[in-house]
């Protein structure tokens, strides 16, 4: 019979209130850990929101660019694509060309994958003198169009003109009282008139959409291009070195130039955008840094509060149990055991149910965090250990003075008493 | 021969709400091994008081205590302890028996603190002796009050002390345990130990070699 026999042949005998003890201890590390665990899920908890606000942005941004693709294919390409020598002010002011694509170039252009342009349309531009419309008219000859990268943009922006037939600008169609269905005679060779074109306000007023073919034949410029329309994809305003390094390997140098007004409105909207989810998160970050303050104090209150009726249950507990224990520990003096051994005793014994209680509440924390909350408790080794030891230290506090107490009672007072 | 234990001029006085009351003034006892000696005394009149002073758990104010020769309140708590431990077996009206040990444990537990104790065929033994064999594995809560106090005799008795001191150990019991008690203090006798039975029946008293009894703080031997 040792002193160790005898320490663990109580606790088994008393194991139900070891085990209150152990719940006790169990709940001060529990309520340290817990707001740990508590805060780690409010973290969690607003990088979901944070996210959330930030994929509805990027959605929101996605569908804006649609938007703007829809919108600026409303307008109109937004690229004009012209040979590297073209002067521009020639092409602007007298709208023909003198510098030419070749036609292997723009073939070879069919045969090639884009990743910043839709819509590419090959096109003849060139003046004519139209005695019935007594003056000069613009010819654009166009093919059918080319390099339809997104599949949500099937429909042609501009349908094919078929040979014979001619689209003609507002102005025309008013000086000449044309409309669809009428035939005009341009070079010896008759056309129908299938569309009038809305007006303009600019040069297409004054222009003639045919068959590039017919326009090449009447023109006499078999094979010539003057340039190429486009509709540019994702690009930033002024960013254009992206299509003309995408151009490269067949228009070498081709000089390409963007029509601001459209892509401004795409950037801005772009941008405002952006700039709206930013604010929403700042907004967003801000509450919640709030609510997690609130959050932070009160869980330690909480924790403070549990910890402190823990630790009053630990100290009745230990109370009753030195109370109990009374007669039993004058018998151990009578038998020998000195006080300091019987204090080593009952200490022995909190700091076990401290410990045991300090494992079993920090476990059923991570539980809970994984289980319930999904979560992994952020606490490092010293703040696992400080935590146990916070539940030993509470079952050793709640001890210290019953133990003390009994150890030192005179045994003689007891023994004659009982 | 030396004395097993010899009480001098032992005095005790309690407080009490009005200055202290003396309870034993100017004792003197003295036990060699094969003595037997009995106590009465009316209740209160100290007889507990004197025991636990002889088995140094309670101070006396003067006087001094003798232990196989050794001064038991002229040395350290520890050594007190251990002097108690190795030479003296307590019983108690009430047994105080450990409730979470067996019986076979609570016998072992007499030996607790000592280095070199008997083995547990020594407790076989004592259980043989007591008729407590089937209750060897039994907790207190579980015995009558006779398996209770033989059990407590048997914690005694297990370390073979020089002294025994039983207060009132028949107090609680029926006539058929209070013979097996009282037969075996004899036997513990016998066998050359030397006993202290405090009591306030006259029949048991009267089977110690020895009567004394406490009267006006003093001992006296009835003769
Ligand atoms: N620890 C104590 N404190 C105060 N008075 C005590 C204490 N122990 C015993 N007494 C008193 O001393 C007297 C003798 O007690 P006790 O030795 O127990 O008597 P007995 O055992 O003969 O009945 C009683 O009056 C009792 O009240
Ligand atoms: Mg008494």
């Amino acid at each position: 019979m040792s002193p160790i026999l005898l320490f663990l042949e109580e606790l088994r005998f008393r194991r139900w209130s070891f085990f209150l003890a152990v719940i006790a201890a169990a709940l001060v590390a529990a309520s340290l850990l817990g707001t740990r665990a508590f805060l780690a899920a409010h973290d969690r908890q607003t990088e979901e929101l944070l996210d959330g606000v930030r994929e509805r942005a990027e959605k929101r941004m996605a569908g804006l660019r649609d938007d703007a693709r829809m919108f600026s294919r409303n307008l109109g390409f937004n690229i004009l694509i012209l040979p590297p020598d073209q002067d521009e002010a020639t092409f602007y002011t007298k709208n023909r060309s003198d510098h030419f694509f070749t036609a292997e170039q723009i073939n070879a252009l069919k045969r090639m994958r884009f990743e910043f342009i839709n819509h590419v349309l090959p096109m003849l531009r060139d003046t004519y003198f139209w005695p019935e419309y007594g003056g000069e008219v613009v010819l654009v000859g166009i093919e059918g169009q080319i390099f339809i990268k997104d599949p949500s943009f099937q429909t042609p922006m501009q349908e094919e003109i078929a040979t014979g037939t001619i689209h003609i600008g507002s102005n025309i169609a008013h000086r000449l009282g044309l409309e669809p269905g009428k035939v005009v005679e341009m070079g010896q060779k008759k056309f129908t008139v299938t569309r009038l074109l809305p007006q303009k306000g600019n040069a297409d007023d004054i222009a003639v959409l045919m068959n590039l073919a017919d326009m090449q034949a009447l023109t006499g410029k078999d094979g010539l291009f003057s340039g190429l329309l486009a509709l540019s994809c994702n690009c930033q305003v002024g960013e254009v070195d992206p299509i003309r390094r995408e151009l490269a390997p067949v228009l070498q140098n081709a000089n390409v130039i963007e029509f601001s007004v459209i892509a401004g409105a795409r950037e801005q909207a772009r941008k405002s955008v952006a700039a709206r989810a930013a604010e929403q998160m700042e907004d967003l970050k801000a509450s919640r840094q709030a609510l997690r303050k609130e959050r932070e104090l009160a869980s330690q209150l909480l924790a403070g509060v549990i910890s402190l009726c823990s630790l009053a249950l630990l100290t009745a507990l230990m109370f009753s149990n030195a109370n109990a224990r009374r007669v039993e520990a004058a018998m151990l003096r009578a038998l020998g055991i000195r006080s300091p051994t019987l204090f080593a005793l009952f200490l022995g014994k909190a700091l076990l149910a401290g410990f045991a209680g300090g494992i079993f509440g920090s476990l059923a924390v991570f539980a809970v965090a994984r289980i319930g909350w999904g979560i992994s408790v952020p606490v490092t080794e010293v703040q696992l250990i400080s935590v146990i030891a916070a539940a030993m230290g509470a079952a050793f506090i709640a001890t210290l003075l019953p133990a003390w107490q009994t150890s030192r009672t005179d045994p003689a007072k007891i023994l004659n008493q009982e | 021969m030396s004395p097993t234990l010899e009480a001098k001029s032992i005095a005790k006085s309690f407080p009490a709400p009005n200055g202290t009351i003396s309870v034993l003034d100017t004792i003197n006892l003295a036990l060699a091994p094969g003595d037997f000696v009995s106590i009465q005394g009316t209740s209160g009149s100290g007889k507990s008081t004197l025991l636990l002073i002889l088995g140094g758990l309670l101070h006396p104010e003067k006087g001094s205590v003798f232990l196989c020769g050794e001064s038991l309140f002229d040395c350290s708590a520890d050594r007190r302890a251990t002097l108690r431990a190795r030479h003296i077996g307590f019983v108690f009206q009430r047994f105080h028996l450990l409730p979470y040990l067996t019986v076979k444990q609570n016998i072992l537990s007499g030996a607790i603190t000592l280095q070199t104790a008997p083995g547990a065929a020594r407790a076989d033994e004592l259980m043989t002796q007591f008729d407590l064999v089937r209750r060897a594995e039994h907790l207190p809560g579980r015995l009558s009050v006779g398996e209770q106090q033989r059990t407590a005799l048997a914690r005694a008795l297990f370390h073979r002390p020089a002294l025994l001191l039983a207060d009132e150990p028949t107090g609680n019991l029926d006539p058929e345990n209070t013979q097996i008690v009282l037969g075996a203090i004899e036997d513990f006798v016998t066998d050359g130990g030397a006993a202290v039975l405090v009591t306030h029946h006259p029949e048991c008293a009267a089977r110690a070699k020895k009567r004394f009894c406490i009267k006006n703080k003093n001992i006296e031997e009835i003769t």
